[in-house]
């Protein structure tokens, strides 16, 4: 029984420390995902307030709506314990529900995201347009993309969870996923002060 | 032991996880956890949408901090009880965390990088204005070396990097201008033009080398400030106006114009040229055309407007049309701009086309113009209204 750390992928071999090595191997990326985002938030706001024509940030963000987003992408990343949580306690049931509740919120923070750039081109804030527009899509549209994988993720271990029998190694791959959600969404929170909120002060 | 269904497997893990809560409070607490998230993040839409009505108390540094503070918390609750990382083994917690310190140290350096660079550009201050005139001097003396017998230079290098123009206007080229200027360094005060088209006017191309610099004397105007003139002065129209914002209404031929000057050659210069003088058909002349502004009906506070909201629309400036866009400077201080306004002013023999008691900018006109929060186009409006030259 105590051989059987988890994570641990042979039980034959013993080590010294239970350290999973995809666990790290997921924290280490996050790290230098840290350093990428922090690239291209530290752009963002360098460049904030330099654009010589509109639209302008205070001209088209829209704060309500976005917090209604950050509140849903927060409340996925709550689902995704309650996801964890259940497959440790080995409740395939619950997990489905909730890891399908974490995929359905994060389409819906994709819907609004998808909803406010096609609003903001209609306005005229393109790729091109500014410097607000070069570093905001750059930023919000990385961060979608990671949301977006992170959907697919999630999906692809729910459809798991049908195919074949969860195991332990299932709730180390869950717990992984839920890692990389939770890093999506605080990576959010930083955007939704730095970007949405500042702005308006 | 020896053989296990996956299902044991997976209660096994549960029993050995690293969480530190009882598997059965452990929900009630990340719901607690989901409860003080979706709080915070209630309190922070709130500071924001209903700044003005329920949060008068606190400043506007107030609300950032708070905002800092919250998320930074949220991002803490998330890292430590939805990461588990609070609880899990340190190593995990030490890759992060690096990742975490070399990701706050990229954003400070970006950050320091730039707004170093624009303090270099935009400050000249009073004590350090004789050593900045002087190495300004050098830079000319040793530019003109450099054009006679193409020596090398490095001094003068060193010195240009302190007069690029702040990067506000890298983006120059989103204005369509025709046959693009192009900067070509001179002296403190004799950038020239140049553009595709061929029309050269640089200071290298005229037979006698390179014309005689005139250098800016920040303490030129202070000189000349008897307590006589204050004492005579008499409230003409436009003085009168800034006399009832400012109090005792300082003269434009006394104002310390050393703040303005570094304003302007690291902000407006790139644009409006070191001279003044501006680029025909892209950007209108400030020299001879500013006092035009300041002497018109309105024209003081269209001035304040101008700098803090920017400008874009077509106008005729002498015969000549422009329609592009002046960016907006209102990120600079009332004291700032004001004595921007005052160096553009006084200078290129902009105070000669003005009464000797035109008073000066203020800065509490300057403030008094910050809750308009007008927009370009408004600001463009203005100007038709006014029907300024
Ligand atoms: C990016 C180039 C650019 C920079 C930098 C710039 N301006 Fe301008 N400025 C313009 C343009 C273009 C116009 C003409 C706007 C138009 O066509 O409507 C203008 C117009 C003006 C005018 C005349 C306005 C009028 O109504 O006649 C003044 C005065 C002026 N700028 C002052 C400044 C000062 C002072 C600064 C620095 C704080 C500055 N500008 C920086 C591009 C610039």
């Amino acid at each position: 029984m105590s051989s059987l750390i988890p994570g641990h992928t042979t039980h034959t071999e013993h080590r010294s420390t239970p350290l999973s090595d995809r666990k790290l191997l997921m924290w280490i990326f996050l790290a230098s995902d840290c350093m990428f985002f922090a690239a291209l938030i530290g752009t963002y706001l360098v460049y904030n307030g330099r654009s010589l024509v509109g639209p302008y940030p205070t001209d088209i963000l829209d704060i309500p709506l976005t917090t209604v987003s950050t509140f849903v992408l927060l409340m996925s990343s709550f689902l995704m314990v309650l996801a964890l949580h259940a497959i440790r306690m080995n409740d395939i049931p619950k997990f489905r529900l909730w890891t399908l509740g974490v995929a359905f919120f994060g389409s819906i923070f994709l819907g609004f995201q998808v909803y406010e750039f096609s609003h903001f081109i209609y306005e005229g804030l393109t790729l091109q347009q500014n410097l607000f527009g070069s570093t905001f899509f750059t930023l919000t549209g990385t961060h979608g993309v990671h949301v977006t994988i992170g959907v697919l993720w999630l999906l692809s271990l729910l459809i798991i969870s049908y195919v074949r029998p969860m195991t332990s190694q299932d709730a180390l791959s869950v717990e992984i996923a839920g890692l990389y959600w939770h890093f999506v969404d605080i990576v959010w929170i930083v955007i939704f002060t730095a970007v949405y909120l500042v702005e308006f002060i | 032991m020896a053989k296990k269904t996956s299902n044991d497997h997976a209660a096994d893990h549960a029993a050995s996880s690293s969480e530190n809560h009882h598997e059965g409070s452990s929900v009630g607490f990340y719901i607690f956890i989901a409860l003080v998230l979706g709080a915070i993040t209630y309190l922070e839409f709130a500071l924001v949408e209903y700044q003005d009505t329920w949060f008068t108390a606190l400043s506007n540094l107030w609300i950032l901090v708070l905002l800092v503070v919250l998320s930074v918390v949220k991002f803490i609750l998330v890292v430590m009880f939805f990461m588990h990382l609070k609880g899990d083994h340190r190593t995990f917690a030490g890759f992060f965390s690096s990742g975490m310190a070399i990701a706050v140290g990229t954003l400070f350096a970006l950050s320091a990088l730039f707004t170093v660079r624009s303090l270099a550009t935009a400050q000249t201050p009073q004590q350090e204005g004789a050593g900045v005139a002087e190495a300004q001097g050098q830079e000319a003396e040793e530019h003109g070396a450099e054009q006679s017998e193409q020596g090398t230079e490095t001094e003068a290098s060193l010195a240009h990097r302190f007069e690029y123009p702040a990067p506000k206007t890298l983006n120059v080229d989103i204005i369509d201008l025709g046959p693009r200027p192009q900067l070509v360094r001179g002296g403190a005060n004799s950038a020239t033009v140049q553009t595709d088209a061929g029309n050269s006017q640089t200071a290298s191309s005229r037979p006698g080398g390179p014309p005689p610099i005139t250098l800016p004397d920040p303490f030129a105007q202070g000189a000349g400030g008897a307590a006589g003139q204050n004492a005579a002065q008499p409230a003409a129209p436009p003085a009168g106006e800034a006399q009832a914002a400012g109090g005792a209404a300082a003269l434009l031929v006394d104002a310390d114009t050393s703040a303005g000057e570094g304003v302007y050659n690291g902000n407006c210069a790139s644009c409006h040229q070191a001279t003044g003088a501006g680029v025909p058909g892209a950007f209108p002349p400030i020299a001879g055309h500013a006092p035009e502004l300041a002497l018109a009906e309105g024209g003081r506070e269209y001035l304040v407007n101008l700098l803090l909201y920017g400008l874009q629309g077509e106008i005729q400036i002498s015969g000549q049309a422009y329609n592009g866009a002046m960016p907006a400077w209102a990120q600079f201080s009332d004291d700032e701009l004001a004595s921007t306004l005052n160096y553009v002013l006084s200078s290129w023999g902009n105070a000669e086309a003005l009464p000797p008691e035109y008073a000066a900018f203020t800065a509490d006109e300057v403030a008094a113009q910050r809750d308009a929060a007008l927009s370009t186009a408004e600001v463009y409006e203005l100007r038709q209204t006014l029907e300024l030259p």
